[in-house]
């Protein structure tokens, strides 16, 4: 192994070449002519240990100057008095031509190592968030999103394009992103902001790539102090996960998220339009880069709306780009009630209905979503007996799809013992179920989902809609049953989606329980007008638009209209949080 | 007295070390756009295609009558070269370069390396070689002819083992393409 004294090469002496008469004297005019500059030498550092890297260049002194653009121009008294302030340093920028191409990158057998071979899709989808400074990325759920936010800041990093990123998950995906990042750019180091406000403060402050946080966690130390962490510095890149999360501007995360300086924006959703255009208006007031000084971008329903939306946008279905992805077989399942439970619910109904009339104009839209609830609660299990047709139902299946080996997701909106996941999960207790709600704690959850994919022994999982609807992988089971419905396909699309994704090795069935002549029913024909809305402006990019239930619909379900001061008005029935 | 702390480092192994391959030379030399002299950059990179140094220069050769084209480009590529040689701190496995950039004699005659140099040229076209080079034949992408000087290194040489790395990953002549780019940028007026 040769030293770093040791000579590895020598020029040969021109005497001893032939004919080196009149060589020697060209190559004395040669020397004495100052033709020939001083090498100059880049050395690139090329690991991520540190965000940012200085490059020297050498002189052939040896002496250790800061390069500086334009340096074959410049004179070293230039470089001494550094009377030149270029934006982006020679060495910079050579950092990053120098760098092997994108494609090289993304190839298996490139510098990078990755985990799995990528589509082409998501090469596609890697290549189009390097390109833009603002993308808004509508693939459908399982295509591998998050995979592809992660390549492009690993390439983004590596080419010295971006030095900070601040990434902003719903809290229930923070161990998820963890998880991802740690396989797909293990090079990256990040700092994960939670916990208590003094531990927050030094994550906030650490040296690190990438920030990952929550909403929750966002809103808190995002204040209107312009010093507040993430506030204080403008981010090379800010990525919002779960983007619908901010589709409501006036809640506070939403505004919050807005405020934040960054040069490039991206957002992920598999359904960023989940209502009304309005919600498509402010997640599009994010995707947009936002500088010092300037104000955050409004965008009303109309012309302007929908050519930004065309502009940013990237959306592929999985039948397009996955074609061997297993198919997802969706039945829905009508059942009658038993006798018993039908007098209970059309006692409730009534008496409902009644209070609704007894309540005149100062009936509110509340009353009737309470009443909707109820109803919604006895079709789940009879308030009387416990007895459930569902329940039974679904009792069926399972015993026939665990005793041939399969696994299975059951989500339901209610969490309470009566109704809902406690409910299943005590009459399913023969078959040892997992159970995963809101009221868990964080690494409570990261348990379960941890013991439902190494345990396969554990063939149940049931989860609230809301917790566990979005972002997780659980492509170990492949019977999905909604044992209620909710009002939004696009939420019932999401939790269908934990199973239907990049992994699953099985068609997935999936379940939709409708009582027959109950409000069920009812709301499963707003529900198909609604899936059609959805295909025709997040497919289609079109704002030829209607949204919410309006009062007169709601109303309707009980053959009731609604009192002069609620009509026209749009509810937000579709915006209220599942419980 | 509390006694000062000592740093003591802690022994370590990185994991990428132990597969290092070391590092391949890609040399660069192309006349200068006003065809008044050359630029030439030696570009450095690992196994895995990262970027590990760089250097630069140009050399600018007489305007005279009184010598013969080929002698004034071999004299100069000889001093630029050298230039790069002399600068560069870390040393590669082995050296690259272009069969249509680089002679046989810069390495065979003009400058001695104790590293195998090969030079790269497109299988359909024909290059100059001198003897004492050996030829072979390789597929990597398209088929390419290799000049080995001083002789084709044993197959379980470092310098054979990180070519054959390269071409696994679709390197061995990709580097080529970044290096003229990052002359072109350090020399927009100076390149063709």
């Amino acid at each position: 192994m040769l030293t770093a004294d040791a000579i590895w090469w020598q020029e040969q002496h021109v005497h001893a070449v032939p004919r080196a008469r009149w060589l020697w004297f060209f190559w004395r005019s040669v020397s004495n002519d100052n033709s020939l500059s001083s090498p100059i030498s880049l050395m690139i550092s090329h690991t991520l240990d540190t965000p940012i890297n200085l490059i020297f260049c050498h002189t052939q002194s040896g002496n250790c100057v800061r390069s500086n653009v334009g340096l074959a121009q410049q004179t070293p008294q230039d470089i001494d008095n550094n009377t030149t302030e270029p934006e982006i340093s020679l060495a910079k920028q050579l950092a990053y031509l120098l760098q092997p191409p994108t494609e090289v990158l993304l190839s298996r057998s490139g510098p990078l190592e990755w985990p799995a071979t990528l589509f082409d899709y998501q090469i596609e989808g890697i290549n189009a968030l390097i390109a833009r400074d603002a993308l808004l990325l509508a693939d459908d759920m399982g295509l591998g999103k998050t995979i592809q936010a992660l390549g492009a800041l690993r390439i983004l990093f590596l080419q010295r394009r971006i030095e900070s990123c601040l990434i902003i998950v719903p809290a229930s995906l923070v161990s998820q992103w963890r998880k991802e990042i740690y396989a797909w750019a293990p090079e990256l180091r990040t700092s994960t902001i939670r916990g208590t406000p003094a531990d927050r403060t030094w994550q906030w402050a650490a040296p690190v790539h990438l920030y990952l946080t929550s909403y929750e966690i966002l809103r808190s130390d995002c204040t209107d102090n312009s010093q507040s962490p993430p506030r204080k510095r403008v981010w090379d890149v800010i990525i919002l996960d779960e983007a619908q999360k901010i589709k409501n501007r006036d809640v506070e995360v939403s505004r919050k998220c807005k405020l934040l300086y960054r040069r490039r924006a991206w957002a992920l959703t598999g359904t960023p339009l989940e209502n009304q255009e309005d919600d498509l208006a402010s997640i599009l007031e994010f995707v947009t880069s936002l500088q010092e000084g300037e104000a955050s971008p409004r965008f009303k329903p109309g012309f302007a709306l929908q050519e930004k939306h065309k502009k940013v946008q990237l959306r592929r279905k999985k039948q397009d780009v996955l074609p061997q992805l297993p198919p997802k077989l969706v039945s829905e399942i009508y059942l009658a009630m038993s006798d018993l439970q039908r007098k209970c619910y059309e006692r409730a109904e009534q008496e409902g209905i009644i209070q609704l009339k007894e309540s005149g104009e100062s009936v509110k839209i509340e009353h009737i979503l309470e009443l909707i609830m109820r109803l919604k609660q006895i079709c789940n299990f009879c308030p009387s007996t416990g007895s459930s047709v569902k329940f039974d139902d679904v009792l069926e299946k399972l015993t026939t799809l665990v005793s041939e080996g399969y696994r299975a997701l059951i989500f339901s909106q209610f969490i309470d013992s009566t109704y809902g996941v406690k409910a299943i999960a005590e009459k399913l207790k023969d078959f040892n179920p997992l159970l995963y709600t809101g009221s868990l704690s964080q690494s409570e959850r990261d348990m379960v989902i941890k013991t439902f994919k190494e345990n396969r022994e554990r063939k149940v999982l049931i989860l609230s809609l809301r917790a566990g609807g979005q972002g997780l992988n659980l492509q170990d089971a492949s019977y999905v049953f909604h044992f209620d419905r909710w009002w939004n396909p696009a939420v019932e699309l999401q939790a269908e989606g934990r199973a239907h994704r990049l992994g699953q090795m099985f068609p997935v069935n999936v379940y939709k329980y409708i009582i027959e002549n109950t409000i069920e029913e009812r709301i499963e024909k707003i529900l198909q007008k609604k899936q059609l809305l959805f295909d025709e402006l997040v497919d289609g990019v079109s704002i030829d638009l209607k949204s919410v239930l309006s009062s007169e619909e709601l109303f309707g379900l009980f053959g009731l209209t609604p009192p002069e001061r609620l009509k026209d008005q749009k509810s937000t029935v579709a915006d209220r949080k599942l419980v | 007295m509390l006694g000062r702390l000592l740093k003591i480092p802690i022994p370590f192994h990185d994991a990428d070390e132990l597969s290092d391959y070391g590092m391949a030379g890609y040399l660069a030399i192309q006349p200068a756009k006003d065809e008044i002299g050359y630029i030439g950059a030696l570009f450095l990179i690992n196994a895995r295609g990262e970027p590990i140094e760089f250097t630069y220069n140009r050399i600018s050769t007489p305007h005279t009558f009184l010598w013969r084209q080929a002698d004034i480009r071999r004299q100069a590529v000889k001093k630029l070269t050298a230039s790069l040689l002399s600068l560069c701190p870390q040393i590669p496995r082995l050296m690259l370069c272009r069969a249509e950039e680089v002679g046989s004699e810069l390495f065979c005659q003009d400058i001695q390396l104790s590293i195998p140099v090969c030079r790269i040229a497109p299988a359909l076209r024909a290059f100059p070689c001198l003897p004492i080079e050996i030829q072979e034949r390789i597929e990597a992408g398209e088929p390419l002819n290799l000049f080995w000087y001083p002789g084709k290194p044993p197959e379980d040489s470092s310098g054979v083992k990180l070519l054959h790395e390269l071409v696994r990953r679709g390197l061995l002549t990709e580097p080529f393409g970044r290096t003229l780019m990052g002359l072109r940028e350090l020399y927009p007026e100076g390149g063709k």
